[in-house]
């Protein structure tokens, strides 16, 4: 896409120049784009040459680019060219790999980030709060991009627009008892690294003058889904989930085998 | 010893620490843990092949906390466990001067990483006779270990010194005190003894250092050591995790990769 | 003489695959051994190691844990948790010398009701064969549940 757009602005500017594009595949998905790339061809008559280029060397100071004319059978092609511009591919940010792992969002094999579900939640990710717009998610043009980062704004802005937040109703809560423990978590926050979501944060429990006395999980309830994955391993068994907690499941085996 | 005496003399007269955490002589030929708070004291600390005990036991205890800063005397085992109690966030980094001693040598570790390095070269290695039970236990058939088992916890009287030896048993309400649901039964009788040891080696798997405290504190003189060494055996080759090395690493069950083995699972 | 023991047989599953998977098994009129008693939890990652154990005491003759294939997690990785888990379990329950064909872990995604048949049908016969589970002496555990 943006190689049709420079060969138009380049012919734009430079009027008497001409314009060579070698490619394999045009693949003008989405409204207008064909019409886009047609134009570039017939209107403003940039030359495009389906087949590859074998060879770019320097002679008397210009760059011959070698190729074969593949609709004209084959034919050998030489371009004495002024500037070769080699149209890469749109990839991932480099970084894009860790900053998905620091989210806990998940991504593809070519490091872009997934949505949660293509048709049925296009903008959101899998940790609540967080959402996508943009090449981040796949090479997009300008229309694509205006058009989903409109949709998360709208998803931010539905967010924003209740004073409360709707939760999972199942969700998981690590318990708080009495002092002098305040809770039975021990703090190895194991559960911090097996949770999908993000959800265990660090609270520190103080005395009334600020002293931390010590550090046990605690579970986000906006962003827990509610798998479970943490009840199964906390070891003082000081983490259960709402709706399936180990009573429950353990009344319900007992029933069933009775 | 003559350098261990000198180190914590140096360390307890220079206000370092208030307390050191070491072995002493003990009632009948035994060693003992020892908390020396004086360095006219510091004689009283013995390092010798009687000391097995994994001292990293007390750092937590609230007693010695209250006391001060420490340092603590420990063997290969015992620096593993420091180490991963630091993963576990038991420990923040610095908080104990650790006097690493082996046969002969005595290094002082403050900070994490010279504590990795000391635990990456030093590995923990079995006496003869666990060796041997570990060979024994494996050549048998699986009925005949369900035999062993069986017949070895039958002695267990869920004393949970085992529990209380071990450093890495730290939660403050362990599993068992846990009654609704009663995930271990509290009678010693075959199934809750059965319980309770799963559940001890499951909570070690990929934790435990071996260093065999809980079966010297067995007073049925039950080889339950075998069960915890063998869960962190497991989670070695299968997933390629040594315990007590490194002081940020996520923990083996908490964690995962995508090629773990699945030929089990239909 | 034809076998007549019944075992009985809990099934541990995920909401989201295997429940839905047996739903669909249901829902094509395929016909599988009554034997099982499922028990639902939102993801394998939830199943405690703990409720085996317990089930196993309790009476079970066997046992089928499943949920989403690998990758297929609603929750994007509670099954490579729930993996890792078995893993270790599987293994110190052979250490301690149990007879882990009574246990079967399986992945059984939502569109496979056949696969779940199969599963069930494979499992009963099996266990039919194997005959009802050796019991680790429980006599005060069953007296101390019975009331329930």
């Amino acid at each position: 896409m943006y190689t049709a757009k420079h060969a138009m602005l380049y012919k734009h500017k430079v009027h008497d120049a001409e314009a060579y594009v070698f490619y394999m595949d045009i693949r003008a998905g989405g409204k207008g784009y064909d019409e886009f790339v047609r134009r570039a061809i017939e209107e403003d008559s940039v030359n495009y040459i389906r087949g590859r280029v074998s060879r770019v060397y320097e002679r008397n100071g210009k760059l011959i680019v070698h190729g074969a004319d593949t609709l004209l059978g084959a034919q050998q092609v030489e371009i004495e060219a002024d500037m070769v511009v080699l149209a890469t591919a749109g990839i991932s940010n480099p970084g894009s790999e860790e900053l998905a792992q620091k989210l806990h969002i998940s991504y593809d094999k070519y490091r872009f980030f997934s949505e949660a579900h293509p048709k049925l939640r296009p903008v959101e990710t899998n940790t609540g709060g967080i959402f996508l717009a943009g090449a981040c998610q796949s090479p997009k043009d300008i229309p694509d991009t205006v058009s989903q980062a409109s949709a998360a704004a709208s998803k931010v802005l539905a967010l924003f627009s209740r004073d409360e937040l709707t939760r999972e109703p199942v969700i998981a809560v690590v318990n708080r008892t009495a002092p002098p423990l305040f809770s039975t978590c021990a703090g190895c926050f194991m559960c911090e690294t097996a949770c999908p979501y993000h959800a265990i944060e660090r609270e520190e429990i103080k005395t009334r003058d600020g002293k931390v006395i010590r550090s046990v999980a605690r579970v986000n309830p906006g962003l827990c889904q509610g798998c479970g994955t943490c009840v199964a391993f906390c070891k003082s068994k000081s983490i259960d989930l709402q709706g399936y907690s180990n009573e429950q499941v353990y009344a319900e085996v007992l029933e069933l085998l009775s | 010893m003559q350098a261990l005496h000198q180190k914590v003399k140096e360390l307890l007269e220079s206000g370092k620490v208030q307390v050191v955490i070491g072995y002493g002589e003990g009632s009948g030929g035994k060693s003992r843990p020892v908390f020396i708070r004086s360095a006219a004291d510091a004689a009283k600390l013995v390092w010798d092949d009687r000391c097995h005990q994994n001292l990293a036991v007390y750092i937590n205890k609230p007693e010695i906390k209250k006391m001060g800063k420490a340092a603590i005397v420990a063997h290969p085992a015992a620096v593993r466990t420091i180490v991963q109690m630091i993963a576990e966030h038991q420990l923040s980094s610095g908080a104990i001067i650790v006097l690493a001693v082996e046969n002969d040598t005595l290094e002082e570790l403050t900070d994490n990483s010279s504590l990795e390095v000391y635990a990456q070269s030093h590995p923990v290695l079995f006496p003869p006779f666990v060796v041997k039970e570990i060979e024994d236990i494996a050549a048998l058939s699986a009925a005949e270990r369900f035999e062993f088992w069986q017949n070895e916890l039958e002695k267990c009287f869920k004393c949970y010194a085992c529990r209380a030896a071990c450093p890495l048993c730290y939660c403050e309400r362990c599993i068992v005190e846990c009654n609704q649901p009663q995930w271990v039964s509290v009678p010693s009788h075959a199934q809750g003894n059965f319980e309770w040891h799963m559940n001890r080696a499951m909570h070690l798997a990929g934790r435990c250092v071996s260093c065999g405290s809980c079966t010297i504190a067995c007073p049925a003189g039950i080889p339950i050591g075998l069960l915890t060494i063998e869960a962190s055996r497991i989670a070695r080759t299968e997933f390629g995790f040594e315990p007590g090395i490194s002081c940020d690493a996520s923990s083996a069950m908490s964690s995962f990769r995508n090629e773990d083995k699945e030929t089990f699972i239909q | 003489m034809e076998n007549t023991f019944e075992p009985k047989i809990v099934a541990y599953v995920c909401n989201w695959c295997t429940y839905a998977g047996a739903d669909l098994t249901g829902t094509s009129r395929i016909k599988y051994a009554a034997n099982v008693r499922i028990v639902r939890f939102p993801c394998t990652g939830r199943i405690d190691y703990n409720l085996l154990l317990k089930a196993l005491a309790l009476g079970a003759d066997g046992i089928i844990v499943s949920g989403c294939h690998p990758n297929d997690c609603h929750y994007t990785s509670g099954n490579f948790h729930a993996r890792r888990r078995w893993i270790v379990f599987k293994q110190m329950m052979e250490y301690m010398g149990y007879d882990m064909r009574r246990v079967k872990f399986s992945w059984v995604s939502a569109a496979e009701g056949a696969k779940w048949a199969d599963i069930v049908n494979t499992t009963v016969r099996e266990i039919r064969e194997l005959g009802p589970a050796q019991r680790i002496q429980n006599e005060e555990f069953r007296m101390m549940n019975s009331e329930g």
